[in-house]
């Protein structure tokens, strides 16, 4: 079978087109699983918050950067979340604020949809304190610590970046909400980077290490 | 039972035909999905760029922020997934590798938009709505690669990133069946309503095929029709061309025949039983003094005045046409308008009908009264002619040169030859027996001349039978026909005896008188010469120098006056005297005379060639005796150089004698008409006897200037 060169062509541009559109589909896959930078979270609630733990329930905190777009998959999980708690947890949203920052650069439409979420409190990160506090680095996060204070699950409530849907995350929290056991009590966290640079998030974490 | 057949028969015959209006209607189809698409993915990928802008503008990290992936994503990947649809859409519309490469290409873009739009489960209805648009093309077979694509994303995401595609953490393996089976639903249903769509085309496509076939038959039979009758048509043309032709060459060929008969001089008739012109032509009209309209239906009666000739006319029509015989009548009259009696020659011939019989008679009637005028024109000639060359005296001859034949000679010949005229042939053989022996040659050459067209004048003597001598002078000149060649050679001879004797006579008388006077001159030159010897002894006894030079004087002047008569009885003519010679043998004695050395000088002549009666040569030639005399005397003293000259010239009916020198000049106060010398007396009385007019300047040296008429009686009268 012999090709004359019109179609000799035509599957030469195929064959790069094909090849073009699954390495660009790769390089898309490969970011949206690529996890946000992982840290050890404080196993007992930390003193120094400025958040009230909850004695008589579990307390969960999310870790928000307001203009992150993947981290709205999160709030919407948030929300199937409380759905599904009834009433067993705290939640607040932290809403990171830079130092510097210009008024209300957090209230977003994710501040308005954290704030839409019965049973989710809405806070202002200042300079991000809370969340160094809680060594955390990526928007998105989850931490959940039960009545006494104890680091029940630290991770993303999203399966990829930015994508909504069932997740091991989610499962968990679920789970331990409802059973007081889950699968896992860690993910890998999906967001924006909540601190600019690796040097002032690596100080943070030492310092909360610290503590 | 026939008309299923032809049913039949027009759906077999328009089977190809179906094919082809589908097969047109479905690459239709194909191009206008193939371009709907090109827009609709640059739509597309706009939408996804669009999107993403709007969904996810920046990547975010901390205070900081930067272009998100995912418009990357769109703005690149988007392009790159639209592209090669687009362009084939664009370039190759209608190919069956365009629609399978925009359906893959349809069904990425759907997974693109799932990826940026994070998965939503709204966007997934990219997939089924590509699905639809995608049955556009009306080949199912399109459905296929766009369902791979789906079912290998599904597929390959299923196993490595589940809840990427089904939410779910724990999906089953075979959870992409159930996706895809969604999609094979739908693809039932687009196969389904794309199978329906094709039928209807086919619907379409035979009956267009149909009515294309009706339309066909239709034309066909209209343009059979059509044919038919254009053919007629042309036909009806062709045949009204062809009798307007044939009747043009009728009104032709009529025109033709009436031209010729009219301008036929003689007399064109046809006449029936009656009498009655049916046919005239414009020469029996005009002679009529009518019209060929006026003549036609009228009989002779109502034109000729003369009832003879019409009596005439009728029984020799009747005979025609009764005999049925032609007759031929070589002289008749007829009496025209004018008065005239016109000769005629006439034939008449009966008109035949198709039984066999004839009620009319044709006839041409020959005008020939100019014939007969000839005729007797000619008999009056020759009764003249013979009247003169029987009664005078030359001899009238006319021959025929070719045969060699005498033709004719007058009665004259009798006389002029002394011979009995027996007959024609007598006299041409003894023609030539008559010649003077010595003059046959030239006859002879000079009848050769006569025969190749030129004449003769000649005399020659006749030998008579009593052998008598005669001169006779023959003047002959050639007769041409029509060609130019000489059929005929005609002569008149004249009996010259007498005239000729007579001439010899004068001759003789005039010989005798020129010799007598050529003796006369010579006398006189010698009388004047034995004057001039006697004068000269005479001098050689004077001793006074001026009674010597009047000697010498008187000698040249007498010498002058000798000249004349010598050059006079030297020359042909007796009564003239060719003056430059003379004057040539005047100014060699005048030089002589007076021993004038040539190198002193130079006496110029220039004379015209004119030639002087001896009564104007005489005075010349003493005048100018005198005025050369006078300047070789006088004009160059102490033997000075100079020159003389002397000029004869005649202009405007008069004569101009001019003798001038270049020697000193006359005396102041020197007056030449009264001058007292011999010499100066002479030259006035000279120039009266000329009636002429003396003319003298003085300047540089003398010139004196004589001008006098040719004709000094026409003067003096």
């Amino acid at each position: 079978m012999r090709f004359n060169k019109g179609q000799f062509i035509l599957f030469a541009a195929c064959a790069v087109w094909v090849s073009l559109i699954a390495l660009g589909l790769g390089l898309l896959w490969a970011y949206e699983n690529r996890p946000g930078p992982s840290t050890t979270p404080p196993a007992q609630w930390p003193s120094d918050s400025r958040i009230d733990l909850a004695t008589d329930r579990a307390t969960l905190v999310i870790m928000t950067h307001p203009h992150c777009p993947c981290t709205r998959a999160s709030i919407g999980e948030l929300a199937r979340l409380m759905a599904q708690a009834q009433g067993r947890v705290t939640a607040y949203a932290l809403f990171l604020k830079p130092e510097g920052s210009y008024d209300d650069w957090e209230k977003t439409d994710l501040w308005q949809s954290a704030a839409s979420i019965p049973g989710v409190n809405v806070v202002v990160d200042d300079g991000g304190a809370e969340a160094r506090r809680f060594h955390a680095m990526t928007s998105g996060q989850i931490l959940l610590y039960d009545a006494e204070g104890r680091l029940l699950f630290s991770g993303g409530i999203t399966g990829s970046r930015g994508h909504s849907g069932d997740n091991a995350g989610l499962s968990a929290v679920v789970s331990l909400l409802n059973t007081g056991e889950a699968e896992a009590a860690e993910t890998f966290a999906f967001g924006c980077p909540l601190f600019d640079t690796q040097s002032e998030c690596r100080g943070s974490l030492d310092d909360g290490n610290k503590h | 039972m026939t008309e299923i057949s032809t049913n039949l028969e027009t759906r077999e015959a328009t089977g190809g035909r179906v094919a082809e209006i589908f097969n047109e209607h479905q690459q239709l189809v194909h191009r206008r999905t193939d371009r709907m698409f090109a827009g609709l993915m640059a739509l597309q990928w706009l939408g996804g760029v669009a999107a993403a802008l709007w969904v996810s503008p920046k990547a975010w990290a901390g205070a900081s922020s930067q272009t998100h992936p995912h418009v990357w994503a769109a703005l690149l990947l988007g392009s790159v997934i639209s592209s090669l649809p687009i362009i084939l859409a664009v370039t190759r519309p209608g190919h069956v590798t365009t629609r399978y490469t925009v359906a893959v290409g349809q069904m990425l873009m759907g997974a693109l938009l799932i990826h940026l739009t994070g998965g939503r489960i709204e966007t997934h209805f990219h997939v089924f709505g590509s699905l639809a648009f995608l049955s556009c093309y009306r080949d199912w077979r399109v459905l296929i690669p766009a369902t791979i694509v789906v079912a290998a994303d599904h597929f390959l995401r299923g196993v490595f990133w589940p809840q990427s595609v089904y939410g779910v953490l724990a999906a089953s393996e075979w959870r992409w069946l159930e996706h895809a089976g969604w999609v094979l639903f739908e693809d039932t249903v687009l196969f389904i309503a794309i199978r329906h769509s094709i039928g209807e085309m086919w619907g379409i496509a035979e009956r267009t095929a149909e009515i294309e076939s009706l339309n066909e038959g239709l034309e066909a039979h209209v343009a059979n029709r059509t044919a038919q009758l254009v053919a007629a048509n042309r036909e009806l043309e062709r045949e009204v061309a062809e009798r307007k032709l044939a009747e043009a060459e009728l009104a032709e060929q009529r025109s033709f025949l009436r031209q010729v008969i009219d301008l036929n001089p003689s007399f064109v008739f046809a006449k029936d039983a009656e009498g009655r012109f049916t046919l005239v032509n414009r020469a029996i009209a005009e002679a009529y003094g009518t019209s060929v309209e006026g003549l036609l239906g009228k009989t002779d009666a109502d034109f000729n005045s003369n009832r003879e000739e019409v009596e005439w006319f009728r029984r020799d029509d009747l005979e025609v046409i009764n005999t049925l015989k032609e007759k031929f009548i070589p002289e008749e009259v007829i009496t025209d308008a004018r008065g005239q009696v016109r000769w005629l020659q006439t034939i008449k011939r009966p008109i035949l009908s198709p039984d066999g019989t004839a009620n009319q008679v044709l006839g041409i009637a020959t005008d020939i009264t100019a014939r007969k005028q000839a005729e007797r024109a000619l008999r009056q000639s020759e009764e003249r002619f013979r009247q003169i060359a029987e009664n005078i005296r030359e001899v009238f001859w006319i021959t025929e040169p070719r045969d060699k034949k005498l033709v004719y000679i007058s009665p004259a010949y009798e006389e002029v030859w002394g011979r009995p005229f027996r007959s024609l042939s007598d006299v041409s053989s003894t023609w030539l027996d008559a010649i003077h022996p010595d003059d046959r040659a030239r006859l002879i050459e000079a009848e050769v001349t006569v025969q190749s067209g030129g004449q003769y004048d000649l005399e020659y003597r006749i030998v008579r039978p009593d052998g008598e001598i005669r001169w006779v002078r023959d003047r002959a000149f050639p007769i041409t026909n029509v060609s130019g060649e000489v059929y005929r050679v005609a002569g008149v001879i004249d009996d010259v005896t007498e005239r000729k004797q007579a001439l010899e006579q004068i001759k003789r008388s005039l010989h005798e008188k020129e010799v007598l006077l050529k003796e006369i001159h010579h006398r006189v030159k010698n009388n004047m010469q034995v004057i001039t010897s006697l004068l000269n002894l005479q001098s050689k006894t004077i001793k006074d120098e001026q009674a010597l030079s009047v000697f010498q004087d008187s000698q040249n002047r007498v010498k002058s006056m000798a000249l004349i008569h010598e050059t006079l009885y030297q020359s042909e003519d007796l009564s003239r005297i060719n003056f430059a010679e003379y004057l040539q043998k005047l100014v060699a004695h005048v030089t002589r005379s007076y021993r004038i050395r040539p190198d002193a000088v130079r006496i110029n002549v220039n004379v015209d060639d004119v030639s002087l009666p001896i009564d104007t040569a005489v005075p010349c030639g003493l005048i100018i005796n005198e005025l050369a005399s006078n300047s070789l005397k006088y004009a160059f003293p102490a033997e000075t150089q100079g020159e003389v000259n002397i000029t004869f010239a005649r202009a405007d009916a008069q004569y101009v004698l001019r003798v001038s020198d270049t020697g000193v000049g006359l005396p102041d106060g020197f007056d030449p008409d009264k001058g007292k010398s011999l010499g100066m007396k002479l030259v006035r009385m000279l120039t009266g006897q000329l009636c002429g007019r003396l003319e003298c300047r003085n300047g540089v040296g003398t010139t004196f200037e004589i001008k006098f008429p040719e004709d000094k009686e026409e003067v003096r009268a």
